[in-house]
C-alpha cells in the first residue's frame, strides 16, 4: 500500500514540505524585493510627503505602514506555495500520499510565515533605531502580534487558494486584498483621517489591529492592554481563516497548472 | 507498497535532483531513512553527475530519469510506470530498459502503460487487453505476438538480375521455420541479399491492422 501520512509521517511531512518552501523562497529571490526592497523604496520616496500631509509628527510611521502593507505578501507567497504543486506536477504525488491536511498546511505555510514575521521585526527595529522612536517595556509584546499578522496573511492566502482554480485568478484577488486591506487598515494613511464608513470597515482587517498595537508601543503610551487586545483580535482572525482553509483544502482537487 | 510514476514530470523545479529525492524519501520513508534512500536512488539511476543540478536546468531525458527515481525512491515491490519513455533520448531509453530488466530479475512487478508498441515489446512479458474498463485478455507477449502469421521477404541481386523470395511463417516452432528457410536453396546461390524483411509479427503491425484490437476483444474471454 502507498503509505498514508500518520504518526511519524506527520513530522516528516512538515519537515519535507517546509524544506521545499524555504529553498524555493530563497532561490526565487522575488520575496526579497516585495518584503524588503519595496517598503524601503516607498517609505523613502513617499514617506516625507505622507508625514507632511498628515502632520502627525510621527516620523517613521510611513516606514512601519509600508512594512505592514507588504508583510501581507505572505498571502501571495502562500498561494505560490500551494499552486507550485500544480506548476511542478507534484500535486499528483501529494494526492496519492494524502498527508494530513494539518501537516501539509504547516509545512507549506511555516517558512513564509517566518519570512513575514522577520520582515516586520526588521522594519520595526529599524524604524525605532533610525527615527529615534523610544521602545517601551511592552515592546516584547509586539512579537506575538507581528507573528499573528504574518500568519493571518498566510492563512488568507490559503483561503484564496482553496476558493480559486488558477493562479491567474488567485493573483488578481490577492492584490485586491493586499491593497484593499492595507488601505482600509491604515497602513498608507491613518484610519483616523478616513470618512466614517471606511473607518468602520477598516476594523475588519488585521492591518488595523496590527497598526494599532505597533503605534501604541512605538508612538503611544505603551499600554500593554491595547497591544494584547490587538494581538487577540488578529489571533482570532487567523484562527478563523486557518480553520476555514484547512476544512476546504482538498489535495485531490485538480487545478490549472499555468503559472 | 506501490510506486507510481505519473506521465507528467513531478519534481520541484527550483530544487536539485538530490533535494527532490530527499523530500519524497522523507515523506515516504521518514527522515531517518531518507538520506540513504536518496543516495541509493542516485546510484541506481545513474544520476551522480546531475545530483546537484536544479531540475529546471536538466534535459528532458534527465528529468524523466530523476522523475522515475523520485517516484520509486522507496523501492516498492510493485511499480506502475505511465508512459516512461516520453521524451527520452536513445541512451536514456536504453538505461531505462536495463533498469526494468534488472527489476524483472529481482522479481519486482512492473506495470507499464505505453502508446508505443515497441516500448511494450521491450519492457513487458505479459500483456493485458483492457477495453471499456474490463480486462478481456491476458497473454504472454510472445504468445500474443508469436501466434500471428509473419511474412519473410528476401530480395537478392545477382548482377543486373533481381530475385525475390517470399514465404509465410505461421509457426513459432524452430523446425517449421528452418523448413521454410530451406526453400531458399531453390534460389541462386550467387548474389547479394539486397533486402531482408520480416513483417506482420510485431505488436506495431498488429495494432496498425486492428488499432482497437477488436478481434481480441470480441473473441477473448473476459477476466473481470
Amino acid at each position: 500500500m502507498i503509505p498514508t501520512a500518520s504518526g511519524r509521517f506527520e513530522v516528516d511531512t512538515i519537515l519535507a514540505l517546509s524544506t521545499v518552501e524555504a529553498k524555493t523562497l530563497w532561490r526565487a529571490k522575488t520575496p526579497l524585493i516585495f518584503f524588503l526592497a519595496l517598503p524601503v523604496i516607498l517609505s523613502l520616496v513617499l514617506g516625507p510627503a505622507i508625514d507632511q500631509i498628515q502632520g502627525t509628527g510621527l516620523s517613521g510611521r510611513p516606514l512601519i505602514g509600508f512594512a505592514v502593507l507588504f508583510s501581507y505578501m505572505t498571502a501571495n507567497y502562500a498561494g505560490h506555495a500551494f499552486y507550485s504543486e500544480y506548476w511542478n506536477g507534484t500535486w499528483v504525488r501529494q494526492a496519492m500520499l494524502q498527508p494530513s491536511r494539518a501537516a501539509y498546511v504547516a509545512g507549506k505555510l511555516g517558512p513564509i510565515t517566518l519570512v513575514g514575521f522577520l520582515q516586520l521585526l526588521v522594519f520595526v527595529v529599524v524604524a525605532a533605531a533610525l527615527h529615534g522612536v523610544p521602545l517601551t517595556g511592552t515592546s516584547l509584546m509586539l512579537l506575538p502580534l507581528l507573528l499573528m499578522l504574518s500568519a493571518s496573511g498566510a492563512a488568507l492566502g490559503m483561503v484564496l487558494f482553496v476558493l480559486t482554480n488558477s493562479m491567474r485568478v488567485f493573483s488578481s484577488l490577492v492584490y485586491l486584498v493586499l491593497i484593499g486591506f492595507g488601505s482600509l487598515g491604515g497602513t498608507i494613511a491613518p484610519v483616523s483621517g478616513m470618512p466614517e464608513p471606511w473607518r468602520t470597515a477598516g476594523m475588519v482587517t488585521p492591518h488595523f489591529w496590527a497598526m494599532r498595537g505597533i503605534e501604541e508601543v512605538m508612538f503611544g503610551q505603551g499600554n500593554w492592554m491595547v497591544v494584547a487586545q490587538s494581538t487577540g483580535v488578529v489571533l482570532m482572525q487567523t484562527a478563523v481563516l486557518m480553520l476555514f482553509g484547512v476544512a476546504l483544502l482538498n489535495l485531490r482537487r485538480q487545478k490549472l497548472s499555468e503559472m | 507498497m506501490i510506486g507510481y510514476a505519473p506521465q507528467e514530470i513531478a519534481l520541484y523545479r527550483l530544487l536539485t535532483v538530490r533535494e527532490n529525492l530527499s523530500v519524497f524519501a522523507t515523506m515516504l520513508l521518514g527522515r531517518q531513512r531518507a538520506r540513504q534512500a536518496a543516495d541509493k536512488a542516485i546510484a541506481d539511476y545513474g544520476l551522480e553527475s546531475i545530483a546537484g543540478v536544479p531540475v529546471f536546468r536538466l534535459s528532458g531525458g534527465q528529468r524523466q530519469l530523476a522523475h522515475l527515481a523520485a517516484s520509486l525512491v522507496h523501492e516498492p515491490p510493485i511499480r506502475i510506470l505511465d508512459e516512461p519513455t516520453n521524451g527520452l533520448d536513445f541512451q536514456t531509453r536504453r538505461h531505462l530498459l536495463d533498469l526494468i530488466s534488472r527489476w524483472n530479475a529481482e522479481k519486482i512487478i512492473v506495470v507499464v502503460t505505453a502508446h508505443y508498441p515497441e516500448d511494450i515489446e521491450d519492457m513487458c512479458h505479459e500483456l493485458a487487453l483492457i477495453h471499456d474498463g474490463r480486462v478481456h485478455r491476458i497473454d504472454s507477449l510472445s504468445q500474443f505476438v508469436g501466434g500471428r502469421k509473419r511474412r519473410l521477404r528476401i530480395t537478392i541481386r545477382d548482377g543486373n538480375e533481381q530475385g525475390e523470395f517470399s514465404a509465410e511463417i505461421a509457426s513459432t516452432r524452430l523446425n517449421d521455420i528452418v523448413a521454410v528457410l530451406g526453400e531458399l536453396r531453390d534460389l541462386a546461390h550467387e548474389g547479394e541479399v539486397e533486402r531482408l524483411e520480416l513483417s506482420g509479427g510485431t505488436l506495431r503491425q498488429i495494432l496498425m491492422d486492428d488499432p482497437e484490437l477488436r478481434i481480441y476483444v470480441e473473441r477473448g474471454d473476459p477476466h473481470g
